[in-house]
This record gives structure tokens, sequence and C-alpha cells, in this order.
């Protein structure tokens, strides 16, 4: 037989080029001269030909493979006898001409990200998927065989040509049969055609024993693990080498990359079962698994930036508190890369580094690192980093006061606050760069783009090279929105998760998603006591008192679907409306978060040594304290059911507690000289401002009329007819606190301290004549005193200026930057 | 806890360096909740510290392959 070339008519189809060759013949580009059409054309071997019982029945094969008309699959459009140049008779496969490169020379340049080799691996399933459907098996599934189209579409090929090469009913495929695989070699030997068939057939086909679907899911396993890995799971120099891998070789998990979702850990641990018997049943399965929104392949327009599905189906309930340590910890995720995906889950301690208290843990987006905010003995805190196949953890100089740690998408830098601003530092050098100035930030987050978006009196926006801070997305102040905190990105980068705390309307608090571009923002739910993180297939986890749940989110049409279910209790949270938690997740899944339950705290007494003498009630989540002129009494405030502190009078001699409120989200309370009433901050429905009780009357609490701003009223200072709070206005996009003073008798009400700044924590000197507060005007907090003549201030830190109260001279500051101690 | 002395006369209002006290456990209540973490006995000699108890050895968990309960 006379190969064509190119020029030549065989029948009704004029050659272009020859475009491969194989164990089932040589592959041309034609012209269809009667459709017009581009196709690709099989011209089977002479051996082949001279067989006319093989013959008929190849043919009676190609028809029901004609059959299949899927898009992910490159047709078989006819089987025709032709005459050949040389005047013998020839056998034509007619096929669809698919453009592109076949992902067997992609792989030549390495791993696909796992975005994309998910995608990727979802189209060949459900390719898959309709053959197996109609009762036809592949057979000879491998990248050879996997078109990429220009336009980011799959075509799987040469769909059952091996079973109607071979014949054989069963379709086994011995190691004699390799090299009757239909795929072609472009440039490469026989051999290389056998060792690349063999690589992908499974142990079944190895074996020689009868093949059907579960083959393809072998083999589709393979695929996957290549298409993640970059390499070949079963590579050998000899195709005994290689078949042995296919039968016996224990699998090396390690070269997955550590993004790679859990359920795609475990649906190619299911896909690569030696026993058929255990193997996953249905392709089907694999492809609902892979079919998830931010996912679909190369085409897709978020690109790089889109993140691995996980399974919908997950795996287990958690128990929080494993008494395990750290090392425990690593052997467990190394363990977990390097053997069969688990089928539960596993819950691990994280200890914090020696000698701290922890204040916050953030794990990698890669799921390789820990990045530890965590307090000394001494009361500083330092970011520590914790390799996790390490056992030890880092400290990392330069990161004095941090706090709220967040990584960058690319795990090699994490932000971080301290001293009023947002910094950056590199995990790999511990290079530490300062990015600017803030005097409120709550929680950040970091786009691959470099964009850092961070929560406070708004969202704020910065570039992680620097620059000026500007304003992602104003508070709603005519909404009583008075705080955005804790942001986090949602799959599309575009789109930011965010607690809004709200001072007026406790229905519009809660968890809020907003467009970076557009500005458009939406609540999610009231019910979240937190700000969430998306965590692939779909969910948002937050915290509801002190449960972490799971609710299932569209991230597509930003809507939460389903209900949410707990993932795990005792997570830790403040008391109050802060909205602070602590929980993270890898992009693969692994999900942290710090324990406890509420932050619990005691009314510990101590002599002016520092020596512990006794404690009064039992520990409780206290969110304030206020103690009576005559020592005998203190007002404190408790979280109750729901979001709202109310007060509570504690007796010391008595050792009683009596609960004063029971309506409305106290703040802050503050005795009156004689001790038998409290001046309260408060919200209460939609209303915020200052109210007066009478201790131990039983009666409601009365509101005070005042003329400074609502938004958020804080009780200071009550000394004879005369009381101090501070007043929170809006100003533009920020709030700002100034001090206020009322007179009980005459009525008057006005600022007295009203700056640029923020000033907090006013307090009347015993004489009356002075007032001492802290503000942040410079800057910086510090404590100031000023007359009705001029203010003094100390000015630098330390020393910072002192006031006195009750008769007794103390000092308000603290070893960090806040007045009160952060 | 940090303290200042500070005298009051003719002289107006003056202040030396703050020195620290002791060092406490403060629970951190940031400045803008507003609210008062400590208060001092009418005595002078006693403080009264809303005070951190003391972190367990494991405050935190990692949890792989999670699933929410049924």
């Amino acid at each position: 037989m006379t190969m064509p070339a190119p020029g030549d008519r065989l029948g009704s189809f004029q050659i272009v080029a020859a475009i491969g060759s194989g164990g089932m013949g040589e592959v041309y580009r034609a012209t269809d001269t009667r459709l017009g059409r581009d196709v690709a054309l099989r011209l089977l071997p002479d051996a082949f030909a001279s067989d006319p019982e093989r013959l008929s029945r190849f043919e009676r094969e190609a028809k029901l493979l004609a059959s299949l008309n899927h898009s992910g699959i490159a047709h078989l459009y006819g089987f025709d006898a032709v005459t050949l140049e040389d005047g013998t008779k020839g056998h034509l496969l007619v096929m669809e001409l698919v453009e592109g490169e076949d992902l067997a020379a992609r792989l030549k340049r390495g791993a696909i990200p796992v975005a994309e080799a998910v995608g990727i691996a979802r189209q060949i399933a459900e390719a898959l998927e309709e053959a197996h459907e109609k009762g036809i098996v592949h057979r000879d599934l491998k990248p050879a065989n996997v078109k990429l189209t220009p336009d980011g579409k799959v075509k799987v090929l040469d769909f059952g040509l091996a079973k109607a090469w071979s014949g054989d009913a069963s379709s086994a495929q011995s190691s004699a049969d390799l090299s009757q695989s239909p795929t072609l070699a472009h440039n490469g030997t026989a051999a290389g055609l056998i060792l690349g068939t063999a690589a992908y057939m499974s142990p079944e086909q190895a074996r020689g024993k009868p093949a059907d679907r579960r083959a393809d899911i072998w083999s589709f396993g393979v695929v996957l693990f290549e298409m993640l890995t970059g390499r070949a799971l079963f590579g050998g120099e000899t195709v005994s080498d290689v078949l042995a891998g296919v039968l016996a070789r224990e699998i090396d998990w390690s070269p997955l990359p550590a993004e790679t979702p859990p359920h795609v850990r475990h649906l190619l641990a299911r896909c690569l079962e030696r026993d058929p018997r255990q193997r996953l049943r249905d392709i089907g399965d694999a492809r609902h698994e892979l079919q998830e929104a931010g996912t679909s392949g190369p085409a897709d327009k978020a690109g790089a930036w889109a993140r691995p599905p996980r399974s919908r189906r997950g795996t287990a309930l958690l128990v929080a508190g494993s008494g395990l340590a750290c090392a425990a910890l690593t052997f467990a995720v190394m363990s977990w890369r390097s053997a069969s995906a688990p089928a539960a889950s596993m819950v691990f301690s994280v200890p914090a580094p020696p000698s701290t208290r922890l204040n916050h843990v953030v794990i990698s987006p890669d799921g390789r690192s820990l990045v530890f905010a965590a307090e000394s003995a001494s009361g500083e805190s330092h970011l520590w980093l914790q390799q996790l196949d390490s056992r030890n953890a880092r400290k990392l100089e330069g990161t004095e006061g941090a706090f709220e740690p967040f990584w960058s998408p690319d795990s090699r830098f994490v932000g971080f606050f301290s001293e009023a601003q947002p910094w950056k530092l590199e995990a790999t050098t511990g290079a530490v760069e300062a990015l600017t100035a803030t005097n409120d930030a709550r929680g950040g987050a970091w786009r691959p783009d470099g964009t850092i978006v961070f929560g406070g009196a708004r969202l704020n926006r910065i570039q992680a090279s620097g620059g000026e801070v500007g304003t992602a997305l104003a508070v709603d102040g005519a909404a009583g929105e008075n705080a955005i905190r804790y942001p986090s990105f949602l799959p599309d980068w575009l789109h930011t998760l965010y607690y809004s705390r709200n001072a007026k309307d406790r229905a519009r608090a809660g968890l809020w998603v907003v467009s970076l571009d557009t500005g458009v923002r939406k609540q999610l739910t009231a019910a979240a006591a937190s700000s969430a993180v998306y965590v692939e297939p779909g969910y948002l986890l937050y915290r509801r008192d002190r449960y972490l749940v799971a609710h299932p989110f569209d991230a597509r049409r930003l809507e939460l679907t389903g209900d949410p279910r707990p993932v795990a209790e005792d997570v830790w949270y403040e008391a109050g409306v802060t909205a602070q938690t602590n929980v993270s997740a890898s992009t693969g899944g692994i999900v942290t978060l710090r324990t406890g339950g509420i932050e619990v705290s005691e009314l510990a007494w101590y002599d002016r040594q520092g020596r512990p003498l006794s404690t009064e009630w039992e520990a409780k989540g206290f969110a304030s304290l206020s103690l009576s002129p005559d020592g005998r009494q203190i007002l404190t405030t408790l979280l109750g059911q729901g979001v709202e502190r109310h007060l509570w009078l504690y007796d010391i001699e008595a050792a009683t507690a009596r609960q004063i409120t029971s309506a409305g989200d106290m703040i802050t309370n503050v005795f009156s000289d004689d001790g038998t009433r409290g001046l309260l901050g408060m919200h209460s429905g939609s209303t915020s401002g200052l109210w007066i009780t009478r201790l131990g009357s039983g009666t409601a609490p009365e509101p005070l009329p005042t003329k400074g701003g609502t938004a958020a009223p804080f009780a200071m200072d009550w000394r004879g007819s005369r009381v101090i709070y501070a007043s929170v206005t809006p100003r533009g996009d920020r709030f700002e606190r100034s001090l206020y003073l009322l007179d009980l008798e005459t009525g008057e009400d006005g600022p007295v301290v009203d700056t640029p700044g923020n000033e907090l924590f006013g307090v009347i000197s015993p004489d009356g004549r002075r007032l001492a507060y802290a503000s942040d005007e410079t800057g910086q907090w510090e404590v100031y005193v000023a007359t009705s003549r001029r203010r003094a201030s100390a000015g630098g830190s330390p020393p910072r200026a002192a006031t006195s109260r009750a008769g007794t001279p103390t000092a308000r500051s603290s070893s960090t930057s806040h007045p009160t101690g952060r | 806890m940090m303290s200042v002395r500070v005298r009051t006369g003719p002289t107006g209002f003056q202040w030396d360096a703050a020195r620290p006290l002791f060092q406490t456990a403060i629970v951190d209540l940031g400045p803008f909740r507003g609210s008062w973490g400590y208060a001092v006995a009418p005595d002078g000699r006693r403080f009264l510290i809303l005070t951190r108890r003391p972190q367990g050895p494991s405050p935190a968990v990692a949890i792989l392959n999670w699933k929410p309960a049924d």
C-alpha cells in the first residue's frame, strides 16, 4: 500500500497533511470535498484490511462509536473503503478534526495549576460519562488522547477504538496488545508509544483480564494525577517496569501540590484502587465532585485566581480540643499527603509557641505554614512562624505589637497590624515593611493583584507595594453602621465578605458581602456573630454562638443556600459585638480555629506591687468594670443570649449578683458619687444614648437626653452633677469621638474636647478643676490633662500624663499603644 | 499598670515621667470600646483588674477534611 501524500485524493477526501502515526494506522488532515469540511482520516494498515472478519467486526464497532454525540468527544463520522493511488484497497476512519494541543504535549511543560487541572478533568469525566451511559468504554484513555482546544474545551479522542481494533468482546488488552493502541505517536518511537500506553492501563488490563468502564476510571485517575503533579504516576525504562508499577507499586501521593483539595485527593484515591470492586464505580460521581463554581477550566475568566473545589459530601464531624501536640499535627499532615486521602475528618491541637499566650493563628493558603500572634510573659506580642513539617516555631523579629495577621495568596507574605498601622512581612527572609498609618484596623485580606483591604471605621484599601490608603467601602452611617471588620475575599477576588457592626439596627448587623468594583453591598445574614471565610466546595464558615457553622453558599449568585450546620463547637470569641473570632482556611481546605469559647476573665484584686489578692464572683466573660465609690459594689457587663451585653450589679460583701438590664446592649457604665445610681451608655432598639438607672430600685433605666452624637455613647465619668461622656460623630467616612460635659442640674451640654482625632476616657479630677482624657490627636494614643484655661500634654511615650481618680494617684496607660491595653 | 506622679499648685499642673507599677494580664478592651478594664479601691492600695485567665496549652486546632454535621 502506498501512503498518500498531500494533494492526493482518497475518494472524496483530499489529503492536506500527515498529522501522526500509530499502531492503528496513519492519520491525515484532509478535506471532505463533498461536505466542504476538514476532517481527520485514519488509514488502516494493510494487515487489517486483509482480514475480512476483523474488518467486518471493526465496521460494526465503528457504527456504534459513530452514535456518540457529545461536545467533549471527537466525533467519528464514518468508515469508508477507498482505492489508493497504487490501485489497492484501503479503509478509512473519518473523524472530527480537533484543533489544539494534546494533553501529553501540554504536560511536557510541567504540572497544570490545580484549578485548571480540575477543570480539564471535569470535562474528561463528562465525556466518559456520556460514553459509559451508552455502554462504550474508552479503554485507552491517556493524555495523548485528550485534546485541549484553543477555546478552552477538552475533547477526548479515539473512543472505543481499542476494542474495535482488537475485536475482543471482553476487551482485555494484554501487554502483548500494547502496540495496538490507536494512539498516535507524533514524533516518538513505537517503544515509546507502548510505554505511554502501559502507564495508563488499569491493573486488570495489565493482567489481561476483561476490562469495563472501571478501567477508564483508573486511567482517569492516572491522568488527573499527572496533570496535578506534572509527572507520570507509573514510570519506568521498560514496559515490565511500568506494568510492575501499575500492578503493585505503592502510590506516592507526596508530589501532589499542597493546594490540592482534600476531595480531589479523595477522588484520586478512589479512582486508583487496584481492586476494581473497590474502585469508584461511576465516572459521573467524579464529574460531580469536580463540577464546582469558579473551576470551569482553562478558559475560565477567573484563571489562575480560581480556587479548587472540595467535595460536597466532605467526611466527618469535628470535635475540637484534641490533646495531641503539634508534632502530631505535623505527622498527620505529612501522612495525609503521603497516604490515601482520609475518609474521616481529623482534629489536631495547635499549641502556642513556647512560653507565650496565643492570640491568633492563621494557616497559609498553601497549607504549609502557620503564623501566630502570641504574647510573651511580659505582655509583648510578636508573630511566630511555623512550618507544618517542623516542630519549632520561629519568632519573627520586627513584629512587636503584632495582631491579627493574614497571608498573601501566594503564601509568601504575611500582613499584620501593629502600632496603628498595617505591615507586611516576607515569610522566608523576615523582612518587615510598614505600609501606612491608620488608627483603627480590624482584620485584613490580601488579593493576588497586591490589593490589601482591612477593616475599621471603614473598609480600607492599600497596595502591598505601599502608597496612600484609600476607602474601599465607607460605612453606611445613616443606617447605623459604625464599623466594617474582618474582610475575607471570595473566590472571584472581586467580592469580599465582612462583618458589619450596627449601633442602631441589629437586624442590619452581621455578615455582608461587597463588590470592590461597584461598591454594591448585600447582607447575607444577621445571624452571623463574626465575619466568614469561604471554603470550597461552596461554604461560608462563620461563628454562631459557640459554634463554627458551615453555611452552603453560591459564590456566583452571592446567596446563602440551605441551612447552616455546625462544624465545630467551643469556638473562641470575645464577649461583645467585636465580631472577633479566629478561623482560617487554606486553599486546600485545612481549617484552623482558636478554641475555648467565650473569652473568660476574672475580677481580680492586686496590691500595689502587683501581687494577686483575691477574685470576685466566678470567672465569666466580663466586658467592662466599674467600682462603686465605697468599693463595695461592682458594675459589670455580661453577654446574654444572643449578642447583647447586659448590666449586672455585684455586691462584694454579700457575694451576690443582680441583673440590672435585660434589654439593649450595654456599652459602658459608671457609678454616681453616692453609688446609688448608674450612668449607662447603651444601645436599645434603634436608640443609642445615655441612660440613668437607680440601682436596686428594680425600675427600668431612663433615657438621658444629650446633645452629642449618639452613634455609640460612652459613659465616662460622673462627679456631682457633672457627667462626662464620649460622643461618636460621623465625619465623612469615619467616626470621631469627642468628649462632652453635661450638667444634670443646669442641663448645659456641650463639647469640652473636640479635636480632629479621637478623645475617650475622660475623668474629672477630685477638685473638679481638671479633666484627664486619652486622645490620638497626634496619631498615637496619649493621656492629656486639661483645665478651663489650657491643656497640658505629656507628649511622646513615655512619659504620659496622669490623672487622679477617687482621691488616689493612679495612671491610666498601658505597655502598648492604647490607653487601656490592646 | 503605670503611674505618674503629678503636682498641682500655683505653678500649674506638673508631672513626672511615667513608671511601671506592676505587670498585668488586663483584658484587652481596645480604645474604641470605651470601657474601663480596671478600678482603684478607695484606699488607693488595691486594684480591681479585669484579668485574663491562664490559657491552656493548646488553644487552637487544625481540622483536616472537615464536614458539617448532618
